[in-house]
């Protein structure tokens, strides 16, 4: 993470793994980092520039406290981004010292007292910074929240279908991943002071473990329902091809399996933007019979990673990949070929 | 009822026809002088001096020299068939009944007018009437001849376009059944015919009266005369009244009936007293008829089919109608054609033309302070009503704007059907014999009501109408609260559901509203000023059976001219018929969701901001659902959503459903 102060440097991280932010009207649609970032800081050198800003810093707060895409959050502390608006941002004190500020730049424009404005103004302008980056802050702990309402969607409909053993395993992995981001965001706005930059990093890093955590317990999950599908004798789920078939394929595997040709496209093109959005990563396996040209007829999705989209993707990947067929008595044949596709966002290994 | 309103006051304002010029035929000279000696003109006295104020002189210059400086209006012709019995038009007759200005009477060749005396025979349907003048006049009656064949060179002899006596000839052209029960034939005829003669005589070769001239044909020259006989043969013992026509109430209700018109008085009778049995027996048709008009609607008047008015409170500062619907279902309709004229200072006339028959208006005084002025002084009413209502004058094709009728000539108050109490005024239009009428609702700030105009003759039956419509006048009350405690202590007008209700309030603390349904109270959250205000909205209510009327949303507003208050909208459980929107509204309500869930929302530009949230009541009955109030707290200060939810918090402690 680049040396950025506080919830800066934490939007930016979020950037970097979503795109880029844009300031600040709250989009409709799923929630994304784009959604908040922080305002602009802007020349602060008279009365009017000041009201500009408080103005800003109060619309900030609408902005938080109405975005339809955090209505219906609660995290685990049991706040809404609602609460968090009316607890941490522009408290009672914080505004009646900004008031009080701006009574006196008033006061000193009126009377044409030039130092005294600068004074009172160069007072305002860290107070104000600060509740910018709370407001930061806010928005990107929730946009957070939001993304992993997701996750714990999916999660919660695999949940469903899991053995009551299964299931508390992954509720505990994600429940303890997420107290623990909960309880350092609410320390951090706690302090009555802008977010220091460890902050902020920590809580980049603790949400990236907090993804990682929900993929990973929803990727297990999803592995062992499909074994379970699997054991009860039920084929798992096909994609029929509906393109052509790509060139024959010159050379074989030269075993009794096919083998995926060298030069197939990359994941990159076929990861679906949501999921990215959301950091929704996954493995999925497939089960592609591959013709004696080196054509995936079908292909079914043998272990599900959890996120449907994610499975289908990797099967749209693997149905217009090359292949090089199975081979027995010196002759291609057609074959089947189980392998595993990874969605990974961070190059971890 | 609607028809003979638009008729009575058509021949009386009636404008210029075609006049058609003579043709061949002709009488001798010493016929012609006879039948001008026994053809007089009806007229209705002038007034001297009205009580019209202009706001210019008006260009009476502009009027034919003739009916400027006549005292008196020409509206037919009469002619004589007996020492001192002389015959006219029942509508023409009619015309002078109920007059601002004394009895109607004839006139001669020379001028000579005399009042008539007494009604010797009337017949309404067959539109004619047997009279007496005082001061008999010298004549020699017309004889009268029952003996006439189609094609007869015939004379129509009136007073055509207030001309004076004119002749004009034509021919007998056909004998046609009358419409209604085939009882006669009238006489149609070419003779030109022109408003104002009607009443005169149609005239054989001979000059003998063959028939009496009653209408004409629109667009053609084919014109109606009763056949003389059936005046002669007429009962002089009753004066009659046998018409039938289309009953309803234009505007309101989509139901008509057949209006059967059969009445009667004895005769003779003099002027003044068949007036007021006239009077008393039109009335007592346009009551029977609308008695026979609502029971035979019965199944389809408001209430009925008024699922979503019951289960809707508008804000209608600005009076609106509650009325049918082609589909005869009932609601409240705001105004297509509103004008707003501003009164000096801060106020303004609202008027609806949209029944053009009855003037929706509002007056809203201007400036905050209650003065008891405004509900006394007739003069008053009238002259601010003068400045949004437009009641020009026309002459020639000038309209010139009336600035005052002077005070009322008469006051009384009318008790609605939800005891409402109505100030109704009647005010002279001199000039035209009408009467301007207005019924007038007080509010805290002004006035809503109607205003209907009507020559004088029509007066007890548009009163009548006008009563009905009354009940249905759907309303806001608005008013500073200062303007508010004076309504509330000023009994004599007050509505009776204001009976139970007490409003509290000091300068700088907060506003109490207490009613059998709620208490209310914004200490801490709004305080209240001079400039503060209060509107109650009603609505209507069917409650153990019986419609009533009530207060059905209470807004304090910190500056009546901002966007700061604190509201109440009571909300009745939606009937299954109510529509989408009132069902999908009660469901969000019922379960605190949606716009109901409590939380802060601002509109677009960050300028108006809200919290919104929901009590209830208990059930009227245990089978009823109790009803709901939608309580909303708005303001365009600058606050944080913090403030707005502190606000509810206050607001909640110290807010009560009772019912």
């Amino acid at each position: 993470v680049p040396a950025l102060r506080g919830a800066r440097a934490l939007l930016l991280a979020l950037a970097a793994l979503s795109g880029a932010p844009c300031w600040a009207q709250p989009l409709q649609g799923p929630v994304s980092a784009q959604t908040f970032s922080v305002p602009e800081a802007r020349p602060l050198d008279n009365p009017q520039q000041l009201d500009e800003a408080l103005e800003e810093l109060r619309r900030a707060a609408w902005r938080l406290h109405t975005y339809p895409g955090f209505a219906s959050l609660t995290d685990v502390r049991g706040h809404t981004a609602a609460v968090d608006v009316d607890t941490f941002f522009l408290t009672p004190a914080h505004g009646a010292q900004l008031e009080s500020l701006r009574a006196h730049v008033r006061d000193a424009a009126q009377h044409g007292d030039d130092a005294s404005l600068r004074k009172s103004l160069s007072a305002a302008a860290p107070l104000i910074e600060v509740e910018r980056e709370r407001a930061a802050f806010i928005g990107a702990y929730w946009t957070l929240e939001a993304m992993l309402a997701h996750h714990v969607e999916l999660l919660a409909q695999l949940e469903e279908a899991a053995s009551p053993p299964e299931r508390a395993t992954a509720q505990d992995d994600v429940e303890r991943a997420a107290r623990a981001l909960a309880a350092d965001y609410g320390a951090a706005l706690s302090a009555d002071l802008a977010p220091p930059p460890a902050t902020a990093a920590q809580l980049n890093a603790e949400s990236h473990a907090l993804f990682k955590v929900y993929n990973s317990a929803r990727g297990k999950l999803a592995a062992a329902l499909s074994e379970d599908e699997r054991a009860r004798g039920r084929e798992p789920p096909a994609r029929e091809r509906v393109g052509d078939c790509p060139a024959a394929a010159t050379t074989t595997s030269g075993s009794g399996q096919p083998a995926l040709a060298p030069g197939n496209g990359s994941l990159e093109a076929v990861y679906p933007q949501e999921e990215r959005h959301y950091s929704l990563e996954g493995v999925v396996v497939l089960l592609a019979s591959v013709s004696a040209s080196g054509c995936a007829q079908q292909v079914q999705v043998y272990e599900s990673s959890g996120v449907p989209a994610l499975d289908a993707a990797a099967a749209r990947w693997a149905e217009q990949a090359s292949y090089r067929p199975a081979q027995r008595e010196h002759q291609a044949v057609d074959g089947t070929l189980k392998f595993r596709v990874r969605f990974s966002l961070h190059d971890e290994g | 009822m609607d028809i003979r309103v638009r008729f009575l006051a058509a021949a009386l304002l009636a404008g210029a026809l075609p006049v058609v010029p003579c043709a061949a035929a002709s009488l001798t000279a010493d016929l012609q002088k006879q039948v001008r000696a026994a053809t007089f003109e009806v007229v209705i006295k002038k007034p001297v001096k009205d009580s019209v104020t202009y706001e210019k002189p008006p260009p009476l210059e502009l009027l034919p020299f003739v009916e400027r400086n006549d005292a008196y209006w020409p509206v037919g012709t009469a002619f004589a068939i007996g020492p001192n019995t002389f015959v006219t038009a029942a509508h023409v007759m009619v015309l002078g009944v109920g007059s601002q200005f004394g009895l109607p009477g004839v006139r001669d060749s020379d001028g000579h007018v005399y009042s008539i005396d007494k009604v010797l025979k009337f017949a309404l349907h067959e539109d004619f009437v047997v009279f007496t003048v005082s001061g008999t006049p010298s004549v020699t009656a017309f004889a009268t001849s029952t003996n006439f064949a189609i094609d007869d060179a015939v004379f129509a002899v009136g007073n055509a376009l207030g001309e004076g006596v004119v002749i004009r000839d034509g021919l007998l052209t056909s004998l046609t059944p009358e419409a209604q029960d085939g009882k006669w034939k009238w006489l149609r005829f070419s003779a030109a015919a022109s408003p104002g003669n009607s009443g005169g005589p149609l005239l054989d070769d001979k000059g003998q009266v063959i028939g009496v001239v009653t209408a004409k044909s629109p667009n053609e020259n084919l014109n109606y005369a009763l056949p003389i006989a059936e005046v002669l043969q007429a009962s002089a013992a009753q004066a009659v009244f046998d018409t039938r026509e289309s009953f309803g109430v234009a505007h309101l209700l989509q139901g008509t009936i057949v209006g059967e018109f059969k009445a009667s008085f004895p005769l003779p009778q003099p002027f003044a007293e068949f007036s007021r049995l006239f009077q008393a027996a039109f009335l007592n048709y346009t009551r029977t008829q609308l008695a026979k008009l609502t029971d035979a609607e019965a199944a389809t008047l408001f209430p009925n089919d008024s699922a979503k008015l019951l289960a809707t409170v508008y804000q209608s500062p600005d009076p609106s109608l509650v009325t049918q619907d082609q589909d005869r279902s009932w609601d409240a309709h705001s105004c297509n054609n509103a004008t707003n004229t501003p009164l000096p200072g801060d106020g303004t006339v609202w008027s609806c033309p949209d029944d053009p028959q009855a003037v929706l208006f509002r007056i809203q005084f201007p400036g905050t302070a209650p003065d008891e002025h405004h509900y006394q002084d007739t003069r008053e009413l009238m002259d601010v009503l003068l400045k949004g209502v437009p009641l020009p004058r026309m002459i020639g094709t000038q309209a010139v704007r009336i600035t005052s009728l002077g005070p009322a000539v008469s006051e009384s108050l009318v008790h609605d059907r939800f005891g409402r109490i109505w100030q109704l005024r009647s005010y002279s239009l001199g000039y035209a014999d009408a009467y301007v009428e207005v019924m007038a609702l007080p509010t805290p700030d002004g006035y809503a009501g109607l205003l209907v105009v009507h020559p004088s003759v029509l007066r007890d039956t548009v009163l009548e109408r006008t009563r009905f419509l009354a009940d249905y006048m759907y309303l806001t009350y608005t008013g500073s609260l200062a303007q508010w405690r004076a309504f509330l202590e000023r009994r004599a007008l007050r509505p009776g559901v204001f009976d139970h209700i007490a409003l509290q309030f000091e300068l700088g603390k907060g506003v109490r509203f207490d009613s059998p349904r709620l208490h209310l109270d914004t200490a801490g959250v709004l305080a209240a000023s001079a400039q503060s205000s209060l509107d109650l909205q009603m609505t209507y209510l069917v409650e153990h059976g019986a419609l009533t009327w009530d207060v059905g949303g209470v807004i304090v507003r910190e500056d009546r001219d901002k966007q700061t208050f604190v509201a109440m909208y009571r909300q009745a459980k939606p009937a299954d018929d109510a529509g989408k929107e009132r069902r999908e509204r009660w469901q969000h309500m019922s379960a605190r969701d949606g716009d109901f869930a409590g939380i802060a929302g601002h509109d677009e530009q960050f300028s108006n901001f809200w919290i919104r949230s929901v009590a209830a009541g208990k059930p009227a009955a245990a089978d009823q659902a109790a009803p709901l109030y939608e309580v909303v707290y708005n303001t365009d200060n600058k606050v944080l959503p913090r403030q707005l939810e502190d606000i509810q918090a206050t607001l909640a402690k110290d807010l009560k459903v009772i019912e």
